[in-house]
């Protein structure tokens, strides 16, 4: 009988442990997370109450980089902002950023502010997630007025209901430049290479020698950037890139002069001077950060950054990079493209507001945003307090002080509204002042693919896997290149290629921009 | 003795028999060690090479000739690995002994014959393991309790890992009956029967199952993504993730990548202790699973 009825209590406790998870939470028993939640809602309390008071707001980041401070205490940029708007900013940094985003929004435990890109702005805001901004445009127009009135455009709406605030962004496309290593050039006596015929003996010529001493590589880039190189001389991109040329909308992979580029591309390919790991974000750039690699297509701020430079000095003290400029052009009366950039290149991720933030928080939100739009604001934000981390050189310009560059370096957190990424390079990078100046001059192809929408029976993602396959089985000589047009073909049967360049023709019209 | 005699001849007959066998056994289980040895020495050596010679020698170094330890210091001067550490370490304490209680205490009765509902309550819990409840769902319950940032959101929410419930409710079906009998009639209860003899003959199960949760927890990652926002409260794989992803994802012109050695010396420092445990430990591993796996 004993037995039983320990066999009976001993069931009751499991089947409450097991059925535990799914009580309802009794209302005696609040919780932190709870009572955030239920909190009085903006609308509930009373508009001025106590403007003198403190205020914390929590803003999502997406990453706060590896010399971020290590604790609030050490955060000199959080105290000196709170000293001049009285609002204490929290970073939340947010890892695996849209997965936890997206559930600690279902739970109402969100941050009051996040970046979000366009098309997880307009999902947040079907499903009110998110708040419209519209009546808080007067309050945060003196930050408008310094980044300009054109940041206000159509990705920060939906259905004529402003969701994000406004935010000048950096064009890193722009930062694209090629490199070659002038310390080889000096070493052959050769001049800086003007055709991609030169180009291609200079390559040839390290690789055969093995010039570095570290089983050189000709070519390093990411992905398609090393072959675009060579292709950029026919005028075209490879890739799916929607163009416009002489007023009508087209298409890189449609230029007559495709097939010419892919076998220019080739010879390079056939002689292994393009390095085995462009496909492998990281590796490639490693090869070029410590000097294996003797020239190549890669953001400046890859490899011109202080502690880059250490590197590729530790490993070759006489190592020195030097800048391409365009290779002449191999078809008469077209001019060589270098890389590319997007039409609206301001697409990213902007601040969103979380439907359960009080109007007090995104009243002081936009304090913030008024005080780093001034030119106090703007350069703490930048190279962080003048005297302490920064001062005026003779020449009147700004310099950061001697051993501050770690300490300012995670400011550019706090960048909520953007920044003119021009003026800030050239203040906050002097190192690297050359090559910015340098890469301004390039003719960068501009294609429209990231303002066009997509037919609803065309899966993009799949076509341009199957674009990049197929340029890389006629580059590396699997797919004759004499198949091309056939290939073109392939993609009007099988991915409705055609009803995708009609509709970008159609909106592109529409946008006043082709004829 | 006299099974063991056997043993030892039909092991001799094997040598005998099959000498090109058991070299071509031998080369598999070198090149299976060398496969598994070859990346932790890699680790290791990169973490303790100068970057200026990884370079030289194309990336690749398993015995350094240099050693610097120059990224270690950087690491263990670094407040938020030490911090990630200690809750690691918390978290995989307490966790593992709450974990190896509440199994314990689920897996008993379930492995005991009389027990009204068994069979049915066996299938609720295999029914959790098919179907689990998704991210959402799970995440209103931490919330719901408020768990939410709080090391009991590590903890709490994988208190019992259905397939450990399994094995060592198995382990104690083939505990012999005869001792529970004898038992009783000595006059224990069943707790003092779970305490003073099923405890003590289920060593092996319990280090083989606390290991399963202590690695569980030492790699504790998407807890801490979706329930901890409080920075202090983030474990030593967080920390790490930040650390490596900034060397391959698209980042900030404002951040400046760490070198190949601070990475792999970040991945040792985190590896290390729970690498030393294991060879405690190891002896009983096989003894617990294989025991715990004679019954479903």
């Amino acid at each position: 009988m004993k037995r039983k009825v320990m066999s009976l209590l001993l069931v009751c406790c499991m089947l409450l442990s097991c059925l535990a998870g799914c009580g309802k939470q009794t209302v005696d028993q609040p919780t932190d997370a709870t009572k955030a939640t239920d909190a009085p809602k903006a609308t509930d309390a009373p508009t001025e109450a106590v403007p003198a008071e403190p205020i914390t707001i929590t803003i999502a980041s997406k990453g706060l980089g590896n010399l971020f401070p290590e604790s609030d205490e050490a955060n000199w940029f959080r105290q000196v902002l709170f000293e001049k708007t009285n609002v204490w900013v929290d970073l939340i940094p947010i890892d695996d950023y849209y997965t936890a985003l997206n559930v600690q929004l279902t739970g109402g435990q969100a941050p009051d502010f996040f970046p979000v890109d366009y098309d997880h702005m307009k999902e947040y805001a079907d499903q009110g997630l998110i708040q419209p901004i519209n009546q808080y445009k007067e309050s945060f127009a003196p930050m408008l007025e310094w980044l300009g009135e054109e940041y206000d455009n159509f990705v920060l709406y939906v259905e004529d209901e402003m969701y994000a605030f406004p935010r000048a962004e950096a064009n890193s496309d722009l930062y694209e430049l090629y490199f070659i290593r002038q310390d080889v050039l000096d070493h052959y006596g050769m001049e800086m290479p003007k055709t991609i015929d030169e180009f291609f003996d200079f390559c040839q010529k390290s690789v055969q020698d093995d010039v570095t001493g570290l089983q050189t590589i000709g070519i390093g880039a990411k992905k398609f950037a090393g072959y675009n190189m060579i292709a950029g001389t026919y005028g075209v991109m490879l890739g799916n890139y929607v163009v416009i040329k002489d007023g009508k909308v087209t298409n890189t992979l449609l230029d007559t002069n495709m097939k010419d580029a892919l076998t220019a591309v080739k010879k390079f390919q056939d002689a292994n001077l393009v390095s085995p790991n462009i496909w492998d974000a990281g590796t490639a750039v490693v090869e070029m950060r410590k000097g294996q690699t003797v020239a190549g297509s890669a953001p400046w701020s890859n490899l011109l950054k202080q502690a880059y430079i250490d590197v590729l000095h530790a490993v070759n003290p006489d190592a020195e990079w030097g800048y391409i400029p365009a290779f002449e052009s191999n078809v008469e009366g077209v001019e060589t493209v270098v890389a590319f950039y997007d039409y609206n290149s301001n697409s990213g991720e902007k601040f969103a507001v979380n439907a359960e933030t009080s109007e007090e928080k995104i009243n002081a939100f936009i304090k913030v945003l008024n005080y780093i739009a001034t030119d106090e604001g703007k350069m703490l934000t930048w190279l962080g307090v003048q005297g302490t981390h920064w001062d005026y050189d003779a020449n009147g310009n700004a310099v950061v002080l001697e051993g501050q560059a770690d300490a300012i370096n995670y400011t550019s957190n706090y960048q909520f509204a953007g920044r003119n990424d021009d003026e800030y390079l050239a203040v906050k990078f002097p190192e690297a002042a050359e090559a910015n100046e340098f890469r301004t001059h390039y003719n960068r192809l501009l294609k429209y693919n990231n303002v066009l929408d997509v037919p609803a029976d065309l899966y993009l993602e799949d076509m341009e896997t199957y674009v990049q396959d197929q340029l890389i089985a006629f580059i590396q000589g699997e797919r004759p290149i004499e198949e091309y047009d056939a290939f073109v073909q392939e993609l009007y049967d099988i991915y409705n290629f055609g009803a995708y360049m009609d509709l970008a023709a159609e909106q592109l019209t529409d946008m006043g921009l082709a004829k | 003795m006299v099974k063991k005699n056997k043993e030892h001849k039909l092991g001799e007959e094997k040598r005998k028999f099959n000498p090109v066998f058991d070299t071509l056994v031998y080369a598999i289980l070198i090149g299976v060690l060398l496969i598994t040895i070859l990346p932790v020495m890699y680790v290791v050596a990169v973490s303790l090479t100068p970057y200026t010679e990884i370079a030289r020698n194309q990336g690749i170094v398993l015995f350094p000739k240099d050693i610097t330890f120059e990224a270690y210091e950087v690491i263990f001067g670094k407040k938020d690995f030490w911090n990630g550490m200690k809750i690691t370490i918390e978290v995989t304490v307490f966790g593992t002994i709450a974990n190896l209680i509440v199994t314990t205490l689920f897996a008993y009765p379930l492995s005991r014959k009389g027990l009204p509902g068994k069979s049915f309550i066996t299938k609720l819990v295999m029914f959790t393991m098919i179907f689990s409840a998704g991210t959402i769902p799970t995440y209103l319950v931490v919330k719901g309790t408020g768990l939410l940032n709080t090391m009991g959101a590590y903890i709490v929410p994988g208190l019992v890992g259905v397939s450990n419930l399994i094995i060592m409710k198995a382990f104690f079906e083939n505990l012999p009956e005869d001792i529970f009998d004898a038992a009783r009639i000595d006059g224990c209860g069943e707790f003092k029967v779970l305490t003073h003899i099923v405890l003590p003959m289920s060593v092996p199960i319990m280090l083989t199952i606390g290991m399963y949760y202590m690695v569980s927890h030492w790699n504790t990652y998407m807890a801490a993504v979706l329930y901890v926002t409080d920075q202090d409260l983030q474990p030593m794989q967080v920390i790490l993730r930040r650390l490596l992803e900034s060397s391959t994802a698209e980042v900030s012109v404002d951040v400046v990548v760490p070198t190949e050695t601070m990475r792999m010396a970040a991945v040792c420092f985190a590896t290390l202790p729970i690498v030393v445990v294991y060879p405690f430990i190891q002896k009983y591993f096989v003894k617990g699973t294989l025991a715990g796996a004679v019954k479903g």
